[in-house]
């Protein structure tokens, strides 16, 4: 009998256990921008195409999302958030091509 | 105290018991005199929780004392202690229930591997070196093939975490968790059932009928005293700053090879060795 409940909650378990495949970094971030297009940070590009760590952002240039909720183009002269890399230097810059990363819906 | 019964059926029931109570808060006793360094609890626990190279829950130490003719041999197994003031959780910048890492009811140290970023600074926190960062290794990469085994899900906090490139819970910070998915199930911590010695006691020490009250009781006890190395000290988060996980691991944890006890430890952890 005892057997049977553990069998019963083993494969019960197994059944309805959450199945988890999200991507490091819980995929891509979207930060909106009114009128000009927004944003999406792709955890992709960065981390399977340029193979960061995430110790190479977190937590110096980001902590979190809900900490690190605003990001301006002005922090591109700061050093911080995009411009910390994008610079012209270590990656594109930010000047260059806003619809780089300002991406508007087609409808 | 055992009525000629194995262990692991008292502990089993023990379990059970304080499952159906509506508060439990759980706890480890290792009895190092019973310890032959088998470490078939290491094996076990990396078959279970699928850890990868560079993961290990549940190292154990070993260490020789004294000269020959007359030497000593001490085993020392080391999961993550499960603090009460957990200086990992401290050191989170995105700790809080249900969010990264968190400190539960049940006295288990629970880390959330969606809410994680992989910043490593638990992992510089923790003195016991409980916590290691996931490099998302396999054990056969660079043979023709990555095995199959390898690729299986585990099933940590409940969960099934398919292990892909790429996807959590690479890159996050791993540590034991007292095998929470087979304890919410009751089952016994894979450790603890694996243990060719029976050295492990498990179960929640507040209830007076279960085996680990009366072990406690019975015996001197001791804890792991949270020990910073010299250079872990120097160490700043700003060193950590772009270095792959593996790397972190060797730069840090407890300092040397040789556990270092004492009666009480700030950190307050959750599992006891009994001294041989």
């Amino acid at each position: 009998m005892l057997k049977n409940i553990i069998l019963f909650c083993i494969a019960f378990s197994l059944i309805f256990a959450p199945v988890v495949l999200a991507r490091i970094g819980g995929g891509d971030i979207t930060y909106e921008v009114k009128h000009i297009g927004n944003v999406t940070f792709h955890h992709d590009t960065h981390v399977e195409t340029m193979g960061f760590t995430c110790t190479e952002c977190h937590p110096f240039i980001f902590e979190t999302k809900e900490k690190h909720k605003t990001l301006r183009m002005s922090h591109r002269r700061q050093a911080m958030s995009c411009g910390h890399c994008h610079n012209g230097k270590q990656a594109f810059d930010l000047k260059t091509n806003c619809y780089v990363c300002h991406l508007k819906e087609v409808k | 105290m055992f009525e000629g019964r194995d262990e692991l059926t008292i502990i089993q029931e023990d379990i059970r018991r304080a499952l159906s109570k509506p508060e439990t808060r759980w706890a480890m006793l290792i009895d190092l005199r019973r310890c032959t360094a088998c470490k078939a609890c290491t094996v076990g626990c990396i078959a279970e929780q699928k850890s990868p190279p560079g993961v290990i829950y549940r190292p154990v130490y070993e260490e020789e004392t004294g000269k020959f003719p007359s030497v000593k041999r001490r085993f020392t197994p080391r999961p993550c202690q499960q603090c009460d003031e957990p200086p990992c959780v401290d050191a989170c910048p995105n700790k809080g229930e249900n969010k990264a890492t968190w400190k539960a009811k049940n006295g288990i140290v629970m880390i959330n591997y969606e809410k994680c970023i992989g910043c490593g600074r638990c992992v510089i926190a923790c003195p016991y070196k409980a916590r290691t960062l996931d490099p998302g290794y396999f054990y056969t990469e660079g043979t023709p093939e990555v095995q199959e085994y390898e690729k299986t899900p585990s099933w940590e906090y409940g969960i099934k975490w398919l292990r892909q490139k790429f996807h959590i819970p690479i890159g996050n910070a791993r540590k034991c968790h007292f095998c929470y998915h087979r304890l919410k199930n009751g089952i016994v911590p894979m450790c603890v059932s694996t243990c060719i010695c029976r050295a492990n006691y498990f179960g929640d020490p507040e209830d007076k009928e279960s085996l680990i009250y009366k072990m406690l009781k019975s015996n001197k006890v001791m804890v792991l005293a949270e020990v910073k190395s010299p250079a872990e000290r120097r160490l700043k988060n700003e060193d950590l700053r772009g270095k792959p996980p593996l790397f972190i691991a060797t730069q840090i944890g407890y300092p040397g090879t040789i556990p270092v006890f004492a009666e009480k430890a700030k950190t307050k952890p959750r599992v006891f060795y009994i001294m041989p």
